[in-house]
């Protein structure tokens, strides 16, 4: 049997909740609830952040063999439009509290792109077997979004964020 | 079931079926075997083969994931035209429904991807009306790789599309 891995929000270095087929919402709250309270107001001036998010993989069912090659990535377009951006990094296996200050150290997400992806096990390093089953694996991905004052009103379109890995 | 499951493989070397691991050096014989129906059976013989993996792909989607459809209800016309091709994105039958929940009364004929017809003439006012879907997003993807010399080809887990690509190439989703 192939492995099954989940792209899980994360609420603590281990703990978290199955995002894979569902939304990762930002917004003015600490918490992965996918609702329409604490939504980001667009500002008169200047930009305003969300609240950090965290993904990490999960291991639901493991490899035959191993795990490894995981990497984070987006179709390369930002979607949300003008004023809108979402930075990401890779903060390795050192969870901290989401804030909603403005992140340090990332990078545009839509920069990465399956040929030039986010690194997504340079921390806690592949390959990953059975003994990883029920658990998580590999590094945890923060994300931010900013709005900025150019932004336009209203619901976001959608994008997408793909965590790929190969396996044997 | 997984769709990474969706594929069964084995390989022949010296005569041994091989079902685990991924060096294939001397196998003679790779064969993929679908386990659901409508995928189609792959073989490969007479080449040299190196290895074979499996690459998923799980998606988490950010933001709202709502499109809009727009069917305009016009006087006299049993047509109902969608804004542009929604086929990619919404079924036939949630096309049929939103007529449905619009104006119970009347029945769906026909449907193609930007057009719905209507088993009688529309005889209210000509209005344009606009609901929003959840777009349909397959949030699991998988493909299988067998790497020979000189080439590498890749097996969709979902839909059994066969690609080929020079032995080096990485293929995502």
């Amino acid at each position: 049997m192939a492995a099954t891995i989940q792209i899980h929000e994360m609420s603590a270095l281990a703990a978290g909740g199955d995002k894979t087929s569902g939304t990762v919402r930002f917004k003015d709250a600490d918490n992965a609830t996918v609702d329409l309270n604490n939504p980001l107001v667009i500002p008169d001036a200047g930009s305003i952040y969300s609240y950090t998010k965290q993904v990490r993989a999960y291991m639901e069912a493991p490899p035959d063999t191993q795990i490894d090659n995981m990497r984070w990535y987006t179709d390369g377009g930002n979607g949300f439009g003008t004023g809108v951006t979402v930075q990401a990094k890779n903060v390795g296996v050192t969870y901290d509290a989401n804030v909603k200050t403005e992140m340090a150290g990332g990078a545009d997400l839509f920069g990465y792109t399956s040929a030039a992806p986010l690194d997504g096990d340079g921390t806690d390093v592949s390959p990953f077997t059975s003994a990883d089953d029920d658990g998580y694996i590999g590094d945890l991905i923060m994300m931010q979004m900013i709005v900025a004052s150019t932004a336009a009103h209203g619901s976001l379109s959608a994008e997408t964020l793909t965590l790929a890995w190969d396996e044997i | 079931m997984n769709i990474a499951d969706s594929y069964k493989w084995e390989a022949v070397r010296n005569g041994e079926v091989i079902t685990k691991g991924g060096d294939l050096t001397g196998c003679e014989r790779f064969s993929f075997i679908p386990q659901v129906p409508k995928l189609p059976h792959v073989n490969i013989v007479g080449v040299e083969m190196v290895r074979r993996f499996g690459r998923g792909f799980a998606k988490s989607r950010m933001g709202k994931e709502k499109l809009p459809i727009k069917l305009l209800w016009a006087l006299g016309s049993d047509k109902l035209e969608t804004s542009e091709d929604m086929s990619k994105y919404v079924s036939r039958g949630t096309l049929i429904a939103r007529v449905g929940s619009t104006f119970p009364w009347y029945v769906v004929a026909g449907v193609t991807p930007t057009e719905i017809t209507l088993h009688k003439p529309y005889e209210g006012k000509t209005k344009e009306a606009e609901t929003k879907y959840a777009k349909v997003v397959n949030t699991d993807e998988y493909l299988h790789c067998v790497v020979c010399k000189g080439f590498r080809m890749y097996v969709n887990g979902r839909t059994g599309q066969v690609i080929t690509t020079p032995e080096d190439h990485e293929l995502y989703l």
